[in-house]
């Protein structure tokens, strides 16, 4: 296996690995976040 | 094009291009709205072009705009917007945040905005490699030389990866700075004019107070006072007048709907924000930080006080306004989870002044209790008609202490903030006669400053300060706050209306007000 293609596996490895990451990061986030009333005016 | 090498880069690069083009748009959708698709399109079209212009006259500006191209996909996208502001900040900003205060809690999108900006970073990276295979497979099938400086551009692209990755941490821990010329220059941003008029002026007025009272400090303490008006769109100017222009050193704010509008501004300034305002995500616990009692501590409060006076059921009257909005749902849900039957509903808007048709069908409904909450003027139109309609069992969250006719209220009984320092609301009275006491913010107004004044004492950067701090003698009793929390907690107390004014209820329910517990000063 050529240099380049361990570096592309190894990249796409990574980035699932951070797709993952910030699912979980994502999730806690939303679960910890403070459940308002819709307010009136919003970004 | 010359050689299969640079055919095959030249292939790679433009689906590197495209892919990352594609994570481009989806990121910048949650921006720029259907622009983006504009955006995403140009990209790909612009790349598509200069190759095939390049590949049919093998023009050295085709080759140089497309590798500007590529530079800008990976500079830009990739390493500005998918690493720093999107990998470092997701996942090195989360990490700092968690093992130390001087680092603030990132804002966290949601799952496809973070995933499109770490396939961006990853494009980005992809487009910069095969660009650089494609630009220097050109060079050498031009000049018959190989290209012997791949070593180097290696070990540049991972020296200047480590560089970007030390500046994240350094750039993102927020550090005390002494106030130039020893002055804290303190933005106080609140509506005084307009209908919340009266909340805004008491609390300027509670601000005023804690700065006079705080002497003998080693800085001195600047208020800029900014109205922000009553219209959330129209208080952005005022925001960005304080924050931006004046480049205050912390914000005090009051309302919710006015500090929704300063959270972002004070992220990205990076100074604190602390807002008297019930709305509990303005409070992100990064810059941004509310202190009041919480509507779920309001609720339950209420409810135990309800369930005390033998109350089985209740009508709600009240006003359409976000913190009113979540006292009423954080009400409902307790007075559900302790069986307290909710009997009648009436959401109103600020302009209704006719409340006969409302407490008509509210009295048909027969409830125990009327737990009403609104603000002037529709406040007191509605307690004059629920006089006029002989209504008198009525209960609230606040609302009476703001009325400006308390005394239509009479018997009312109502949670408001657990102020045991009753000396400090008749020194604030002293102080400014004439001037209401909003007694569910006066307390919070003078703590938030005082929480300034000792981080700079301390010299200790504001916003760290403020994210460090767990318990806090307030001057309304106990404030607590969780790790990582932007939300103050306190417990609020029972009040009643009687001769008129509002009077603390002991908790015992007897008719005592409790006299001063504690020093104020800060």
């Amino acid at each position: 296996m050529n240099k380049t293609r361990v570096v592309v596996i190894a990249w796409v490895s990574l980035t699932i690995l951070m797709l993952a990451g910030a699912y979980v990061i994502v999730g806690k986030n939303r679960s910890a976040a403070p459940t308002d009333e819709p307010t009136v005016y919003s970004h | 094009m010359n050689g299969q090498p640079v055919h095959d880069n030249a292939r790679r690069s433009l689906v590197a291009v495209v892919l990352t083009a594609i994570a481009i748009t989806v990121n910048h959708v949650f921006a720029l709205g259907s622009a983006a698709y504009g955006l995403g399109a140009a990209l790909i079209v612009v790349a598509v072009a200069l190759l095939l212009w390049f590949r049919n006259s093998r023009s050295t500006i085709a080759l140089t705009g497309y590798a500007a191209m590529s530079a800008w996909i990976a500079l830009g996208f990739g390493v500005y917007k998918g690493l720093w502001k999107g990998v470092l900040r997701l996942f090195l900003g989360s990490g700092l945040a968690a093992v130390s205060n001087e680092y603030p809690n990132p804002p966290v999108g949601s799952f496809a905005f973070e995933a499109s900006g770490i396939l961006m970073f990853v494009g980005g990276l992809f487009v910069a490699y095969y660009g650089y295979r494609f630009v220097t497979s050109v060079w050498e099938s031009r000049t018959g030389r190989p290209w012997r400086f791949g070593s180097s551009f290696a070990l540049g692209a991972t020296a200047a990866g480590l560089a970007i990755i030390a500046g994240y941490v350094l750039s993102a821990r927020d550090v005390f700075t002494p106030p130039a010329n020893g002055v804290v220059r303190i933005g106080v941003i609140a509506p005084t004019s307009g209908p919340y008029s009266i909340l805004g002026t008491s609390f300027v007025k509670a601000v005023q107070m804690a700065q006079t009272d705080a002497k003998g400090t080693k800085y001195r303490y600047e208020l800029l006072i900014e109205d922000s008006g009553p219209d959330p769109d129209k208080a952005v100017s005022h925001v960005r007048r304080v924050i931006n222009d004046e480049k205050v050193d912390a914000v005090i704010g009051a309302v919710s709907l006015i500090g929704q509008v300063t959270q972002p501004f004070a992220t990205r300034a990076r100074i604190p924000h602390a807002c008297v305002c019930t709305v509990k995500s303005i409070g992100d616990g990064g810059y941004n930080f509310t202190n009041i009692p919480s509507p779920e501590a309001e609720a339950e409060r209420w409810v135990a006080e309800a369930q005390r006076r033998g109350i089985k059921s209740v009508g709600i009257i009240w006003q359409n306004y976000p913190s009113i909005n979540n006292h009423v749902k954080a009400m409902k849900a307790e007075a559900q989870r302790k069986g307290l039957a909710v009997v009648y509903e009436n959401r109103f808007v600020d302009t209704v002044r006719d409340f006969r048709p409302i407490i008509s069908a509210g009295q048909a409904a027969r409830p125990d209790v009327f737990y009403i909450e609104g603000l002037e003027p529709g406040l007191d139109i509605l307690g004059q008609q629920l006089q006029d309609a002989n209504v008198r069992n009525i209960a609230s969250v606040v609302a009476p202490s703001v009325s400006e006719k308390p005394a239509l209220f009479e018997g009312a009984w109502y949670t408001d903030s657990d102020l045991e320092d009753i000396g400090f609301k008749r020194r604030f009275e002293a102080q400014y006669p004439g001037v209401q006491f909003a007694t569910h913010m006066m307390p919070y107004a003078y703590d938030s400053f005082r929480m300034i004044v000792e981080a700079y004492e301390r010299g200790i950067n504001p916003a760290v300060y403020l994210r460090g701090i767990r318990e806090y003698a307030g001057t309304a009793g106990p404030i607590t706050k969780a790790p990582g929390s932007g939300n103050f907690q306190s417990t609020p107390a029972v009040w009643v209306i009687q001769g008129g004014k509002p009077v603390l209820l002991d908790s015992q329910g007897g008719h005592t007000p409790v006299t001063i517990a504690r020093s104020v000063k800060p």
